[in-house]
């Protein structure tokens, strides 16, 4: 997608197209996928060890910090990236496993798995693997996504790691990234105390924090990708601001230039965190919702959001009463 | 879910290959995993055909498969349309019965790659068209028959369901088709399948009862029979070359035909001809006609005039008696009689042909194969008569009568319907006599008018009896 910035007024089949499916577009339905610079820059990481035939990173952050989010935006980033790679994405409870098969049968459930489970553990452990070695052609690469891994115990990590084995027995390339809580760290700790470095190496070989958007900066390129690294509908090359606010568009409507302006509007909104914990993408998400909302009928080619639009916005998105994630002492 | 991608998917697969892959993903038996994926689908099966399912014939399909169309290949989705169209029937055409195996065969190499195709199936196909090595209906462990060309058969994907031994290559792992196997696929295997079904184009009536051994091996001794699948396949062979080389039982041909006519065999719809070109299409049929018979006619050597004349004589013979037929007599011209037989072929045949264009679409490759099947068909009508008199002349003059009925293809009716006497095996070795080249073929000599007084005298014969009954 290229920075259209003619000056010719909007087609009609554009207009026609926002009246018809403006409910659907990702800004109103506070669904857009903005790779934020943290995303971005997870997914250069990623990248960059995905090229060995075994490895692991581990990412934890702050709770709202956007990992949910992050892993949305990495199983199309790496899709593109490693073309024909499979992404298995789990979840994991907040539960003890004391058997394998109750795990396994888990995780067949994390991947809709429609067949019967089989009742014996190796005839599990056979469908299980099975499945990821299909999901993993035909590349042969498979992005093993484990989120809220803080929750995974010694013997949890000691299963996965037999069929991680057995995938790279078959020439599978298995790439696992955790993603958890602070509590991860302290996971690892446990992990070397136990004396097992053998679980460490195999998953938290790395451990980096993931950061939420935190300065105007990283705002500035999730705000460029609406303007001109989006699309909707598919195919059409109308990036997301085109589509949304068509005239000012034309009149060189650029979101990435408020960047600033919608910074400091969240630090204004709320001035005990002032952004120090990071900006969840959700919130950034339903701000640029419900400035959409509340500005479709000015579309004109002097449209610029004011100040007052970007307070409005934050204040109907909820930002100002999440619950807080850091709190200072007064 | 159901475990599937795409990946594993071969363009050729079989539909029991199909079944096996997925099989094995899902790490269940083909047949519960049938039964698991058609979930409510399944008040389409056939519930009163009897097991096994074989994937020659998929009417246990139910009658919903076949009116699903199009060439997409959502396996999961559309299990049932995935198999159907994969399956004998649906890919190769009405002979798909008689050219296939209803036991498993396959190549070793092959299937340690989890692929089998219908190429391997055809009883006809002496060996991979890959690999070039021998097929097989045996597990290679325990030299038990591996498993039947049904859904049911293994209890295992891929394993034998004798000894359980799996034929999969690398301790049991099913692989993902590589861009190298599809590409060797594209080369060897789709143009065998594009062969059978642009035979099957062609409005050929083979006989009916297909325990009738046919063809010999080449060099083999008489005794050693084809299976009928494995002649069929041979006698399509000498209509279009069989595109493998060295990959039937049979014994080469001559061969009239010299170029491959090729279709997409997945998109047959893309070869058609559309309604409004339908008449062009007839025209161009009664040319064709017109042109074989013509080129047939000046083929024949000048001396034989006089007996293609008693050819016209003997048409009127028939239509006097009121009920088409013909006695092959050793003591007519083998010429006349074959080439009497052989117009009375093309006639059936034209409207046959006819009826074929207004019915369904016909290929470009089809107008071709028509020409070349028509024109062997002479040569091998005349060969035909010619040894079965020559035969004849061995038996007792009270057995020499042989009638040939135009129910069926006369020119096949010919071969089928000699007197029992004639030992099949010497029926067998007639057929590796045929030649279908004009250039090599060996006219037997004329009778020189015999035929035309013998008729006649039937002739006369004839409206006596009929005068007195009257």
């Amino acid at each position: 997608m290229t920075d259209q910035s003619s000056k010719a007024p909007p087609n009609a089949a554009l207009l026609k197209a926002r009246d018809d499916l403006w409910a659907q577009h990702p800004f109103v339905s506070a669904s857009c996928k903005l790779p934020t610079r943290s995303v971005l820059w997870t997914r250069e990481l990623v990248k960059r060890t995905a090229s060995r035939q075994r490895s692991s990173i581990a990412m934890w952050a702050h709770p709202t910090t956007g990992k949910s989010f992050c892993i949305e935006c990495l199983s199309s980033l790496l899709t593109q990236d490693f073309p024909g790679s499979g992404f298995f994405v789990y979840e994991a409870k907040r539960k003890d496993y004391t058997d394998e098969e109750q795990f396994l049968e888990d995780l067949l459930a994390e991947m809709d798995y429609e067949l019967p489970v089989a009742r014996t553990l190796a005839a599990r452990r056979t469908q299980f693997k099975r499945a990821l070695y299909a999901a993993s052609a035909p590349r042969s690469h498979l992005f093993m996504v484990l989120d809220e891994a803080q929750h995974l115990r010694e013997n949890v990590l000691d299963w996965l790691k037999n069929i991680v084995n057995w995938l790279t027995k078959q020439g599978v390339r298995v790439t696992v990234v955790l993603f958890g809580q602070q509590e991860l760290l302290t996971r690892r700790d446990e992990l070397v105390a136990t004396g097992r470095s053998d679980l460490v190496i195999r998953y938290m070989q790395q451990v980096v924090e993931f950061e939420g958007i935190r300065s105007a900066a990283d705002l500035a390129s999730a705000l460029r990708a609406c303007d001109v690294a989006s699309e909707f509908p598919p195919g059409t090359g109308w990036s997301y601001t085109q589509f949304v606010w068509p005239h000012a568009f034309t009149a060189c409507l650029r979101l990435e230039r408020h960047a600033d302006a919608l910074w400091l509007a969240f630090i204004k909104s709320s001035p005990t965190t002032k952004g120090t914990g990071g900006i969840a993408m959700q919130w950034i998400a339903l701000t640029l919702s419900e400035l959409a909302t509340a500005t479709k009928e000015r579309d004109s080619t002097s449209f610029e959001p004011t100040h007052e639009d970007w307070m409005a916005a934050i204040q109907m998105s909820g930002y100002v009463e999440r619950m807080p994630t850091l709190r200072k002492m007064k | 879910m159901i475990v599937w991608n795409d990946a594993f998917l071969a363009r050729c697969d079989s539909p029991w290959g199909l079944l096996q892959k997925l099989a094995w993903l899902n790490a269940t038996t083909p047949p519960s995993l049938l039964e698991m994926a058609l979930g409510s689908d399944r008040s389409s099966l056939s519930p009163l055909l009897p097991k096994p399912h074989g994937f020659v014939d998929t009417s246990w399909l139910g009658p919903t498969a076949s009116t699903r169309c199009g060439y997409h290949d959502d396996v999961v989705g559309n299990l049932l349309d995935a198999l159907y169209r994969r399956s004998g029937r649906s890919l190769l055409g009405p002979f798909a019965h008689l050219a296939l195996s209803e036991n498993l065969r396959f190549c070793g190499a092959c299937l340690a790659q989890g692929y089998h195709s219908l190429a391997h199936q055809m009883i006809g196909v002496a060996r991979c068209p890959i690999h070039r090595t021998s097929l097989t209906d045996r597990c290679p462990h325990c030299h038990g028959t591996f498993s039947g060309f049904a859904v049911e058969g293994s209890l295992q994907p891929f394993c034998c369901a004798q000894c359980g031994e799996s034929l999969l290559v690398n301790s049991d792992v099913l692989k993902p088709v590589s861009t190298a196997w599809k590409e060797k696929e594209r080369q060897q295997v789709l143009p065998i399948l594009a062969w059978m079904a642009d035979i099957a184009l062609l409005a050929i009536n083979l006989p009916s009862s297909p325990q009738d051994l046919l063809l010999r091996p080449e060099s083999g001794p008489l005794c050693n029979a084809l299976p009928f699948g494995a002649a069929v396949l041979w006698f399509f062979h000498r209509i279009q070359p069989f595109p493998c080389a060295l990959g039937l039982l049979g014994p080469r041909p001559a061969g009239i035909a010299v170029a491959q006519a090729r279709i997409d065999v997945f998109n047959t719809h893309a070869n058609c001809f559309g309604p409004e070109r339908s008449a062009a299409v007839h025209e161009r049929v009664d040319r064709l006609f017109d042109s074989t018979i013509e080129q047939v006619s000046k083929e024949i050597p000048p001396d034989h005039e006089d007996c293609l004349e008693n050819a016209s004589f003997m048409m009127a013979y028939q239509s006097v008696d009121g009920r088409p037929g013909l006695c092959i007599d050793p003591r007519h011209c083998a010429i006349s009689q074959g080439h009497h037989l052989w117009l009375e072929r093309m006639e059936r045949c034209y409207r046959s042909f006819h009826l074929l264009i207004d019915s369904s679409g016909v290929s470009e490759s089809y107008f071709d194969l028509l020409g070349r099947a028509m024109r062997s068909s002479f040569y091998y009508g005349v060969q035909c008569v010619a040894i079965t008199q020559a035969r004849m002349r061995s038996l007792p003059q009270h057995a020499w009568k042989c009638s040939v009925a135009f129910e069926s293809d006369p020119w096949l009716g010919a071969l089928i319907r000699v007197p029992r006497a004639l030992p099949m095996s010497d029926l067998a070795y007639a057929f590796t006599l045929m030649l279908d080249d004009p250039a090599v073929l060996n006219l037997p000599t004329c009778d020189r008018g015999a035929a035309r007084r013998a008729s006649l005298r039937a002739l006369r014969g004839l409206l006596a009896w009929r005068r007195s009954s009257v």
